[in-house]
């Protein structure tokens, strides 16, 4: 942040960061690394009548007995070269509170924007933010990726739940085995139950120690996932209206045999993380009962668990970190996103291409609390792609928990169209709603008019 | 006299199309990191493989010279033998302001002094003489030649001395007044691959050389095509009419200025609305350079020379014009659209 001063032609020159190339311009003049700030004054050199002032304090509302109002009032305009939107709010405000004008900026790769916000003549800053960066429909993160930003997004988020997420959740547990426990029991629901089987799994099975278990390992992500997608919808799969299931932008996977003689699968033995897994393929019963029913079950399986495992024992939740090449992160992910490629065929990246990928990308899949979508009065499965339609969503695929209620390239699906979702849920999904249940979760999959994936929350349906 | 060091040339005619060569070296990939994260490591390795040329040492070149040095090019090669003045300090950031540090050196080697500093791993270095003089071959040392402040015989002259060579010499100019700028650019034949969503397909662009662009008839010209490139156009021939040097021109001769505009308006049947006089007063008695714009356009041509040699992004073609007083940058293509035979 540069902030010039009235009257006296100075500048004042604050916070850390300063763009890449005034990084290197400055940085030879500077006596140590780390004062980048003290090499401003030596700019004044070009120029022997400006006068420039270092300081080294972050600015924010913790330092405003630093940056007074003195300190503000003098400023004839400010000026930013901040790289968070945090500390660009703060200054905002500042600014219009003592009408000062300020000079925004920022870049981001090969792209940058400057914003004048001018006092009475300008919106500020703060008045409008940018829309979230569009994430890619999980559905294509999950299933049907085609190109190397799914693969690694999907990597970047695997990562984060094999090492970050789930250990961290096994920690929460082990800390506090009985608050953990009745918080999951309260919330009673699908995403309760999902968190407790990950905790259970990753405590419960081996961890990946002999080379043996990381072909396992990578068989079960690369083979047999893909397996069963392609077992489940074939090559030459159609939709009901007749076109290939498998047209673009899907693109149909290949599952990878495991080969010695291709060295970008032994990267994943070689990767030094700790990653705790189990050897097979996770597959849920297809009966899926009542959740409160499973996670009273999970709960009574993790406490044997807790019991076996050593008194104080936890697990060290990693964190993602890009730019440390001794680390072996961005190898695992470029390794997991490289293989998903392969199997769909998709151009791998090299891993200075990943980096800067995966850098970019906020993994947010199956981790946050989604919210909900409310469908009452006992709909029927027409009603309820009708509702969705309304919204501009062509739901192509109905689900509750793993279990498929309608999928629009199945001719025999159609027969189920006026027959009600519960109904549905109790006979195809064998779901035991209990008398006290008013209410079940369906996920649906859906495209917009021009055919892409389209990510949307949970439907919660009201049957009574 | 001083002479450029020995060079890594160029053998194939298309940089692009050629193999960028050895890795960079440890030391480089530290430094150039946050950049190799934009454009890569590839379009890293050319940029330390290519060869710039550069004249007039003004405040816009300065600035280009800033961003490719800091960019890490392989090396620059700076002419201009004229004395330090008030007027280059007003504008040349690379100037030392101690007086006594610039006595007996050229601008070209004050600048090549500070620009050794912002990165030594650039070789850059200075020669002496009247570009116009020198031969063909002389060019053949260079992927890029940019130059600025030069009168209408000299753009075409050092233009078609880069067009004779078997290999593609990008050619740039670039003129600043007042608080608005141009820049030329000639890429020959270009070929590179165009991003588009998922894929990436094959270009190929054919630019006019600066003579063939000026001389494409006005009035076949759209009519929103920037005014600035009529006013620089008619300030260049009178100049050039004159005998007078980039720059050498005042308040005075903007009668014999609006004079000539009403002539060449006339014999291109354009409507003289298209250059307003205002304009033309601007660019008669604003000939000093005016840092924030020298600073915009050395941005953007720092940009299109780092595109050119890396074959990464769109290239610009081929006239670009900025403005302060409206803020606009715009690109105009002005070239022949007849194919020729």
């Amino acid at each position: 942040m540069l902030k010039k001063r009235k009257n006296e032609g100075s500048t004042t020159v604050l916070g850390v960061h300063l763009c890449s190339c005034i990084r290197r311009l400055t940085s030879r003049f500077a006596s140590s690394p780390f004062s980048r700030i003290e090499t401003a004054p030596a700019t004044a050199l070009r120029n022997p009548r400006l006068k420039i002032e270092a300081l080294q304090n972050h600015v924010n509302a913790e330092t405003e007995n630093v940056f007074d109002d003195t300190f503000w009032e003098n400023l004839t305009v400010v000026v930013n070269a901040l790289d968070n939107v945090n500390a660009r709010l703060y200054g905002d405000q500042r600014c219009l509170y003592f009408q000062k004008p300020l000079l925004e900026s920022g870049t981001l790769g090969a792209k940058c924007n400057t914003q004048m916000v001018i006092p009475h003549l300008t919106e500020n800053y703060s008045a409008s933010r940018d829309p979230p960066e569009k994430q890619a429909p999980m559905c294509t993160v999950h299933s049907f990726p085609h190109n190397i930003h799914h693969c690694l997004t999907w990597a970047r988020s695997e990562f984060e739940g094999l090492v970050e997420k789930t250990p961290a959740e096994v920690n929460a547990y082990l800390s506090n085995p009985v608050d953990y426990t009745n918080a999951m029991i309260k919330a009673g629901e699908a995403q309760s139950r999902d968190t407790l089987e990950r905790v259970l799994e990753c405590l419960e099975k081996e961890k990946c120690e002999t080379f043996q278990d990381c072909i396992t390992w990578f068989e079960d992500y690369f083979a047999d996932r893909v397996k069963q997608l392609i077992f489940t919808f074939p090559e030459e799969a159609s939709t009901s209206t007749g076109a290939p299931f498998w047209s673009a932008p899907k693109r149909f996977p290949h599952p990878l045999q495991f080969s010695t003689a291709d060295p970008s699968h032994l990267h994943f033995p070689r990767e030094d993380v700790k990653i705790e897994t189990d050897g097979k393929a996770i597959t849920l019963s297809t009966a899926s009962v009542d959740d409160a029913v499973v996670i009273n079950e999970l709960i009574r399986k993790l406490e044997q668990c807790r019991h076996k495992a050593p008194p104080g024992y936890r697990m060290n939740p990693i964190q993602f970190e890009k730019d440390d090449d001794t680390n072996y992160h961005m190898d695992l992910i470029a390794g997991l996103a490289n293989m998903r490629a392969r199997n769909y065929s998709i151009p791998e990246v090299d891993k200075l291409k990943a980096k800067f990928i995966a850098g970019r990308i906020i993994p947010d899949m199956s981790w946050t609390v989604w919210d909900r979508w409310i469908l009452k009065d006992n709909p029927t499965l027409r009603e309820l792609l009708r509702w969705l339609k309304n919204k501009g969503l062509d739901a192509y695929s109905i689900s509750h928990g793993s279990c498929l209620l309608y999928n629009s390239m199945f001719p025999r699906h159609k027969d189920r169209m006026d027959r009600k979702m519960v109904d549905l849920v109790r006979e195809v999904a064998k779901a035991e709603l209990p008398p006290y249940r008013h209410h079940f979760d369906v996920v649906a999959a859906c495209e917009d008019d021009e055919g892409n994936d389209v990510d949307i929350p949970p439907v919660s349906i009201y049957f009574s | 006299m001083e002479i450029t060091s020995v060079m890594k040339c160029c053998l194939k005619p298309n940089i692009y199309h050629q193999d960028p060569g050895e890795e960079l070296t440890e030391q480089e990939t530290a430094l150039y990191d946050r950049q190799i994260r934009v454009w890569g490591a590839d379009a890293q390795r050319r940029l330390s493989k290519s060869h710039i040329l550069v004249y007039g040492m003004k405040g816009t070149i300065t600035e280009f010279c800033k961003n490719i040095v800091l960019a890490g090019v392989g090396s620059l090669t700076l002419v201009d033998d004229r004395a330090v003045t008030e007027e280059a300090l007003s504008a040349n950031f690379l100037m030392p302001p101690d007086e006594n540090v610039c006595s007996g050196k050229t601008l070209a080697e004050l600048c090549r002094d500070s620009l050794n500093e912002f990165n030594p791993m650039v070789r850059v270095s200075v020669e002496k003489g009247d570009l116009t003089s020198f031969g063909v071959e002389f060019f053949d040392k260079f992927d890029v030649v940019v130059i600025s402040f030069c009168s209408l015989a000299t753009k075409k002259l050092i233009n078609e001395r880069c067009r004779k060579l078997s290999k593609r010499v990008s050619f740039y100019t670039v003129d600043c007044r007042d608080c608005c700028g141009e820049i030329f650019v000639d890429l020959q034949k270009y070929n590179y691959a165009m991003k588009k969503l998922d894929e990436t397909t094959e270009c190929e662009l054919q630019y006019p050389s600066f003579q063939e662009a000026i001389s494409v008839p006005w009035r076949s010209l759209p009519r929103r095509v920037s005014k600035l490139y009529f006013a620089m156009r008619v300030i260049e021939r009178f100049e050039e009419a004159e005998g007078r040097k980039p720059g050498e021109i005042c308040i005075e001769d903007l009668p014999a200025v609006l004079k000539l505009k009403k002539e060449i308006c006339e014999a291109q049947s354009l409507n003289e609305s298209h250059i307003p006089n205002a304009l033309l007063e601007r660019l008669v008695t604003g000939t000093r350079e005016f840092p924030p714009v020298c600073a915009i356009i050395g941005g953007i041509l720092g940009q299109e020379v780092i595109k050119a040699i890396s074959g990464k992004g769109d290239p610009l073609k081929n006239f670009f014009y900025f403005d302060s007083v409206d803020g606009k940058g715009i690109i105009e293509d002005i070239s022949d659209p007849t194919p020729k035979g």
